[in-house]
């Protein structure tokens, strides 16, 4: 995905507020599963949603449109 | 009938509720009316001043309107679509929507555009977190819009649902035949739930953890444990998006039964000739 979906795909649950942490957190060197767990992200839906998430908006937003 | 209804958990943004001896249609009922049924608050529709971000205007709007707003104070606020129809769809038609703004612009470096970033004029309707990610921009590139919210039902689009999850669960009942039973451990094992346990005068059971998955009485050699559940017992799980209270969703699709039940009734009597009951 280009930008973090708002709601997780499966079940509709808000996720995109978790995300900043979950990326800082993970890049920084922790386990992914336990971050996952410490922001109660319970469902696997949710959380493939998160884990599997390429952040790529930040790859693309200096190629848009001229400004 | 005699009845139990009991909160058996309450957590941030779930409950959960358990059935003793309602039918389980009834149950079922107050699960789909959370879900389609009982209205909350979401961005309908975006007028957009200025888009030169990386995401199409169809984007942003889609992603605002998956955001969840808190719709407690909205509710008796704001009218439902179905007056709004009568009210004649006047531009802008007070007491229907609530206006959400918001205009940012990214200086020197590139700007993440937040939830928070958003401006309601109406401050009991907010986004239930300030930190979603809406857009992301490039130095230069601006995001500005007007959007209107407004209530809705999940049956319109599952962006005005106030329940993500809601579900019924049977009630699972392990009974374990100490007659056959050899104290194997194998059931202990095997469980993913840790329901069994070995205790000093047999297998001890813990029934209320059960996902009822069988892989128990499979492994069992000995065909000593017996599985089913509850004929009269159901567990409601309802998990909230942020912009009811969960309870509070639980209550208003009991109000909207309620009122169904009640307009069938009238509608029933009107044919004439009898009808039991009060
Ligand atoms: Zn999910
Ligand atoms: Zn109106």
């Amino acid at each position: 995905m280009v930008i973090v979906p708002i709601r997780c795909f499966t079940c509709g649950a808000l996720i995109a507020d978790k995300w900043d942490e979950f990326a800082r957190r993970v890049s920084s060197g922790e386990e992914p599963e336990k971050v996952l767990d410490d922001l109660r992200i319970t469902r696997y839906c949710c959380r493939r949603t998160l884990i599997s998430h390429v952040d790529l908006i930040n790859e693309i937003v200096m190629y848009s449109r001229k400004v | 009938m005699s009845f139990n209804v009991s909160v058996v958990e309450r957590g941030d943004n779930y409950i959960k509720i358990l059935f003793d001896g309602v039918p389980l249609q009834l149950v079922n009922a107050i699960r789909r009316a959370a879900l389609t049924e009982v209205p909350s608050i979401a961005i309908a529709d975006v007028l957009f001043i200025d888009n030169t971000s990386a995401l199409y205007d169809e984007i942003i709007a889609h992603r605002l309107g998956l955001i969840p707003l808190t719709s407690d104070e909205a509710l008796s606020k704001y009218r439902l679509p179905e007056e709004c129809v009568e009210c004649g769809e006047v531009e802008g038609c007070e007491g229907c929507y609530t206006i959400i703004t918001l205009d940012v612009t990214a200086k020197e470096e590139v700007t993440t555009v937040y939830s928070g970033d958003l401006i309601s004029q109406d401050p009991d309707v907010r986004p239930v977190s300030p930190k979603i990610p809406i857009v992301v921009l490039a130095p230069g590139q601006r995001l500005a819009f007007e959007a209107r919210a407004r209530l809705g039902r999940g049956k319109e689009h599952i962006k005005w649902s106030p329940a993500t999850v809601a579900n019924v669960t049977y009630l699972a009942k392990v009974g374990v035949d100490r007659s056959r039973c050899v104290l194997c451990g194998k059931c202990v094992d095997v469980c993913p739930r840790k329901v069994f346990s070995v205790a000093s005068n047999g297998i001890e059971v813990d029934e209320s953890k059960c996902i009822l998955c069988k892989q128990c009485v499979k492994v069992c050699d000995y065909e000593a444990i017996n599985l089913g559940w509850y004929d009269d017992k159901y567990m409601l799980y309802i998990e909230s998006s942020g912009a009811l209270a969960p309870e509070r969703i639980f209550l208003e699709a009991l109000k909207i039964i309620a009122n169904k039940l009640r307009n069938l009734y009238e509608e029933v009597s009107k044919l004439g000739g009898y009808v039991g009951g009060s």
